[in-house]
């Protein structure tokens, strides 16, 4: 089977005013037919870049983007239309991702009209049809973004993602920016879509807690790497990475400090992209686990931990013994 | 269904923004739809001999019958510029259209495409930017023809470079807009981005600078009139009127005054609309 979506071995670096951000150092992922995918890590660990790369809005400095077994950049017009009406994307900013000067019916619309499916009344069946679906009266067709509310607009999102019966769907942060009360209706809305419409989806965030309900599957990501994946109840219960571990706290706890994980939370690009050494471990300064031999190594590869599952940490056998004698990481 | 096809059916049309009437913008309105009426339909306000020649009522000085005087063949000055308004000001709005609509579909490209594309293209619009308009104008409607034809596209080609500086500006930001990368994950084509999501985002900042340029783009146009570079003969032209009327400004004062004084309240009326839909947009 081929995956929808696969990354392999991706590199991607920035080069900003005097400064150089390795946003992705060889990231690889797959996200398999009806498979959801959680792509979780700080901000500025390199997730967006990956969502970027995967939509084909931005190339690759080495590597591959694969899209069922195509790359999208660089392909004929014709094909990459294609390819582009099966991965559709829902993005952090409902409102920015809309054309402010369009009505709601336009925008949902404009895939249909893009693909050429069906004629302007079909179209306009279809409009209503999808805001139903979402859980909007089909008369907001002829609002304004302007006019609707954050949880609105992302419900319009997704409509307009759905529209042309893709098979996946890649999510940036799609809940961050809605309130808290927000945020759980429109994750419950993906769970209904997902499972009516069976489709695959590469859910990014970087807050675990918002992923682990959702998803099948848990990637990690920290400073443009992939530290550690495996399916998502597992890898909640027992992480193998420290990163992995200090994530679950903070989605757990209010303080990650005070819970005694011992590890600051960083939210800012700053942190993750200054405060990573070039060479070695980038968790390294941040690392409760870490010991003098592991400042001696190189980077420690991506390596199986268990069935489905893989770490990239040189401590990663002390977490898995400790998982395997209590089930509890706290 | 019904409900819902009803409820789709305005999808096509485009978002407006709700407009607040203040009473000065009542007002601009009002004056424009007469400018508009005076421009489409002179014959209203004049009598059918406006353009007749009658020796015996020459320079007749402003009266309740000739309120802004006559000339020297003793014909109605008023009437006269309400039939040269549909020259000057049509004239003044073909430039400022044209000027427009070019410059924003060079500067879009511009924009767009970026690379070497962009640079020799606003190379180009840089060498224009470089000559003083109104003299590059000038010599341009002296070397096509001295006619209000070749005035226009004289004008037109001095003036838009600056609209394809100012979009080109404008889309080099809005094409890293989420809503036009969106967009493009939807499949959208180069073309239909641009078409649907970006141009159209341009218009504000388009319109108001457009509406400023049909005061100055008269202003221009009259002047060149002035220098016998555009209207000819006995066109009831504005500008061409002021000229004619420096002979007699001694004997007959009213014959240049009225018409000039028309000019710059014509010109600053599009100057204060101008700037009216910059504040909106802003």
């Amino acid at each position: 089977m081929t995956p929808l979506l696969e990354l392999r071995d991706v590199h991607k670096t920035f080069q900003g005013r005097g400064r150089t951000v390795r946003a992705s150092r060889g990231v690889s992922l797959k996200v398999m037919p009806g498979e959801v995918v959680g792509l979780v890590g700080e901000s500025g660990s390199g997730k967006s870049t990956v969502a970027n790369m995967a939509l084909g809005l931005l190339a690759p400095d080495s590597g591959e983007v694969l899209v069922h077994g195509e790359r999208l950049i660089g392909a004929s017009r014709k094909r990459e239309k294609e390819l582009r009406a099966r991965v559709q994307a829902v993005f952090q900013e409902p409102l920015l991702a809309l054309d402010s000067r369009r009505t709601i019916g336009w925008s949902i619309a404009e895939p249909l009209r893009i693909h050429g499916r069906g004629t302007r009344a079909e179209q306009e069946a279809r409009v209503a049809e999808l805001l139903t679906a979402v859980g909007l009266d089909p008369a907001f067709a002829e609002r304004l973004p302007s006019q609707m509310s954050g949880g609105q607009l992302q419900r319009v999102n997704i409509a307009r993602a759905i529209a042309l019966d893709p098979e996946l769907l890649v999510c940036d942060e799609p809940v961050s920016a809605l309130d808290v009360s927000v945020q759980a209706q429109i994750i419950n809305l993906f769970l209904e879509v997902q499972e009516r419409l069976g489709i695959g989806m590469l859910f990014i965030s970087h807050d675990l807690a918002v992923v682990r309900h959702l998803v099948d599957r848990i990637v990690v990501m920290y400073a443009g790497r992939v530290v550690e994946e495996g399916p998502t109840d597992e890898l909640c219960a027992n992480p193998h990475h420290p990163y992995t571990r200090a994530l679950l706290a903070a989605s757990l706890e209010p303080d990650a400090d005070e819970a005694g994980v011992g590890v600051r939370t960083a939210t800012t690009d700053a942190t993750a992209a200054e405060g990573v050494p070039q060479e070695g471990c980038p968790f390294l300064p941040r690392c409760p686990l870490a010991e003098p031999a592991c400042s001696e190594m190189p980077v420690v590869a991506l390596a199986p931990t268990g069935p489905g599952r893989a770490s990239a940490c040189r401590r990663s056998g002390v977490l898995v013994e400790a998982g395997a004698s209590t089930s509890n990481h706290d | 269904m019904s409900t819902a096809a009803q409820a789709a059916a305005p999808a096509r049309s485009r978002g407006a923004r709700r407009v607040r009437w203040t009473p000065r913008r009542i007002v601009l309105l009002a004056i424009g739809a007469l400018i508009l009426l005076i421009v489409l339909f002179p014959g209203l306000f004049t009598s059918d001999t406006w353009n007749k020649v009658n020796v015996a009522d020459k320079f007749l000085s402003p009266s309740w019958d000739h309120p802004f005087g006559t000339d020297e063949a003793g014909r109605d000055i008023l009437q006269r510029m309400i039939h040269g308004a549909r020259l000057s000001i049509g004239a003044s709005l073909a430039v400022a259209f044209a000027a427009a609509a070019i410059g924003t579909i060079y500067g879009a490209i511009a924009g767009w495409v970026g690379g070497w594309v962009d640079r020799i293209l606003m190379r180009i619009v840089d060498v224009f930017l470089a000559f003083p308009y109104l003299v590059l104008a000038m010599a341009l409607a002296a070397a096509i023809g001295r006619d209000m034809k070749s005035a226009i596209i004289a004008l037109i080609i001095v003036w838009w470079p600056s609209y394809a500086r100012m979009v080109r500006g404008r889309v080099l930001s809005l094409k890293r807009d989420l809503h036009v990368r969106a967009a493009r994950t939807l499949g959208a084509s180069s073309a239909q981005l641009l078409r649907w999501h970006v141009i159209p985002h341009t218009f504000g900042e388009v319109n108001a600078r457009l509406t400023v340029d049909i005061g100055y783009a008269l202003v221009a146009l009259t002047g060149l009139s002035f220098l016998g570079l555009a209207a000819q003969g006995t066109s009831p032209e504005w500008g061409l009127m002021v000229s004619t009327a420096k002979s007699f400004v001694l004997s007959a004062w009213w014959y240049a005054l009225f018409p000039g004084v028309v000019i710059l309240l014509t010109v600053l009326y599009f100057v204060r609309v101008g700037d009216e839909l910059a504040g909106e947009e802003s």
